[in-house]
């Protein structure tokens, strides 16, 4: 007892991880009193695992069993659309259980492990980056295990992975440590396809570095000459170049999956055709469809959800949070191209608003802090009844 | 000496990476798909998806331009018209009303005709217009009211692409059944 004590007073890392895993367990017994709630009100028995899995988890859990399959004849839906990184994981995880745990619960706690461990990252990354202790930085665990759309993380869908990649990612670029960033950014973009847009903030934090080196305070950030140099740098610069290269790996090697599978490397976009017909001008036409309510009442509300990600994203660059708000952008303008569909939740999934939410909140008075942080968890109790009630919303 | 053979194998891997990803977008310019695949995923040709291999079309089926589910929500019991591509609305349970001007239908015969027949019932039509048939770009005929009709379409060869095409003018229609005869 006295060692535990002991390392509590002196391991930082020790002390962040029992932090990290309370905040952790007060979320999560939250979202089972609210099952609880729930369960009363609507008059029913289900279990944690079937609440908790809605819509396109019935789908990955169908893959973890079966792997990928053909569409139906009266059903287009292929599940190629679905990347293959997290499928993967989830299915050796139940091998090592000897297939006898729920597929459901195998999905559940990798991605509960990830958004620890993506937490963790988070905090250390801003520590590094920004200075002073850990502990600082906790509001940051806080909004990835109780903010709004949090639930995700705990579900058996892909973001709780995608999440820990990036932030990995993050880390590695902020210790310098690029080949391992590009490793990072290929097991991204293995787990879902905007994982490959990490590349440009590969690039943005490689040209930072070298801005950084240059150490000539005052002047501007991009210039001709040093676009130019950077240029010249990278290439006299191999593994770099290699880092940079690696980060599409992910999604190339799923690609060349599907040439041998069904004959088309594109077929996780093609496939989308069966899911939407109803096609506007990317990102302008969609977000004005969206905006000025003439699609659905869901996708308004998504629309100026979106308005509202890209002026915090905005903020971030002004916060001088460059590498991650450009990913944070060109993450969202990639589904913007085709619908606002599931932006929410491509949100919560891009990690990086969570470091725009933390900037903005830690510059509240304390007061104002308090007051968005309840309406936070507010909004994410009232999201959870929705997502237990397998509401066409949260899609 | 070790430094400079770090650097090249990062370029040796860098360049294979390259490599690599240029053969799948390469791939990717030449999917290896059938025809269902390509015209429904791909090009967007077909509205629904019939299935692998599904256009194919045995001479002699009556098949039904409906939803594979009625208004109930109960799987329909007759031979559903899956080879449907733009053109048609996507309300089907009291046949294909064709929401453009051209609307398209695909068959690949199991078996070549000599002289072919292409069958329709039409159950609904409104307007003062004409709806001309045409079979790979040919005009076989017209109608311009409900009943059933029979064009001559003449010779179409084994699993070879048909495509049946109506050109609506001043009206609207709605397919109920379709067949192909000789």
């Amino acid at each position: 007892m006295n060692m535990l004590s002991e390392k509590y007073k002196n391991n930082e890392n020790f002390r962040l991880v029992l932090k990290l895993l309370f905040i952790w367990l007060i979320s999560r017994l939250i979202m089972l009193l609210l099952m609880a709630v729930y369960n009363a009100y609507m008059g029913t028995d289900h279990s944690v695992a079937f609440l908790m899995n809605q819509w396109d988890a019935k789908r990955y859990q169908f893959m973890i069993d079966n792997g990928y399959t053909f569409p139906l004849d009266t059903d287009p839906q292929a599940n190629w659309a679905f990347f293959p990184m997290y499928v993967i994981v989830c299915r050796f995880v139940k091998i090592l259980t000897f297939g006898v745990v729920d597929t459901y619960w195998v999905g559940m706690v990798v991605s509960n492990v990830c958004i620890f461990a993506a937490a963790f990252t988070a905090v250390k990354y801003m520590s590094l980056v920004r200075g002073g202790k850990s502990e600082e930085y906790l509001l940051i665990p806080v909004l990835m295990f109780a903010g709004p759309y949090s639930f995700y993380f705990g579900s058996a869908y892909t973001e709780a992975m995608f999440v820990l990649f990036i932030a990995l990612f993050f880390y590695c670029c902020a210790r310098k440590r690029f080949i391992l960033a590009g490793v990072m950014s290929a097991c991204a973009s293995a787990t879902r396809i905007v994982g490959c847009i990490l590349v440009f903030a590969l690039l943005m934090e490689l040209y930072l570095d070298m801005v950084q080196k240059e150490d000539r305070s005052g002047s501007r950030l991009f210039t001709f000459n040093r676009i130019k140099l950077f240029i010249i740098k990278m290439i006299k610069a191999p593994e770099r170049i290699f880092a940079v290269m690696l980060s599409p790996l992910g999604a190339f090697s799923y690609m060349t999956f599907l040439r041998f599978f069904c004959g088309d490397v594109w077929a996780y976009k093609n496939v989308q055709i069966a899911w939407r017909e109803d096609t506007y001008f990317p990102v302008i036409g969609v977000m004005w469809k969206a905006c000025t309510g003439q699609i659905e009442p869901r996708y308004t509300y998504m629309g100026w959800f979106c308005v509202g990600v890209f002026i915090v994203y905005g903020y971030m660059l002004y916060r001088k949070y460059y590498s991650m708000a450009v990913f944070g952008i060109i993450s969202l303008l990639v589904p913007l191209t085709s619908h606002v569909m599931s932006t929410c939740r491509f949100t919560a999934g891009s990690y990086v608003i969570y470091m725009g939410l933390y900037e903005i909140l830690n510059r509240c008075n304390k007061k104002l802090r308090a007051v968005v942080l309840l309406l936070f968890a507010l909004a994410e109790a009232v999201l959870l009844l929705l997502w237990y009630n397998s509401d066409c919303w949260l899609m | 000496m070790i430094k400079n053979s770090k650097k090249v194998i990062f370029y040796a891997g860098a360049i294979l990476l390259a490599v690599f990803y240029v053969v799948v977008l390469w791939w990717g310019q030449n999917p290896k798909v059938g025809l269902e695949y390509r015209m429904y995923y791909i090009t967007h040709e077909l509205s629904d998806w019939p299935g692998y291999g599904k256009l194919s079309y045995v001479p002699g089926t009556v098949e039904y331009c409906t939803g594979l589910k009625d208004r109930n929500g109960k799987d329909v019991t007759w031979q559903v018209c899956r080879r449907k591509g733009k053109g048609w609305n996507t309300e089907q349970y009291e046949g294909s009303k064709n929401s453009a001007d051209k609307a398209y239908v695909y068959y690949v015969l199991a078996e070549a005709l000599e002289h072919a027949e292409y069958q329709v019932e039409i159950n609904e039509f409104t307007g003062d217009g004409e709806v001309f048939v045409y079979c790979n770009d040919k005009n076989v005929g017209s109608f311009r009211q409900t009943g059933v009709f029979t064009f001559e379409i003449g010779e179409l060869k084994k699993e070879e692409l048909t495509t049946i095409r109506f050109e609506a003018e001043d009206c609207t229609f709605s397919l109920w059944s379709t067949m192909i005869t000789e």
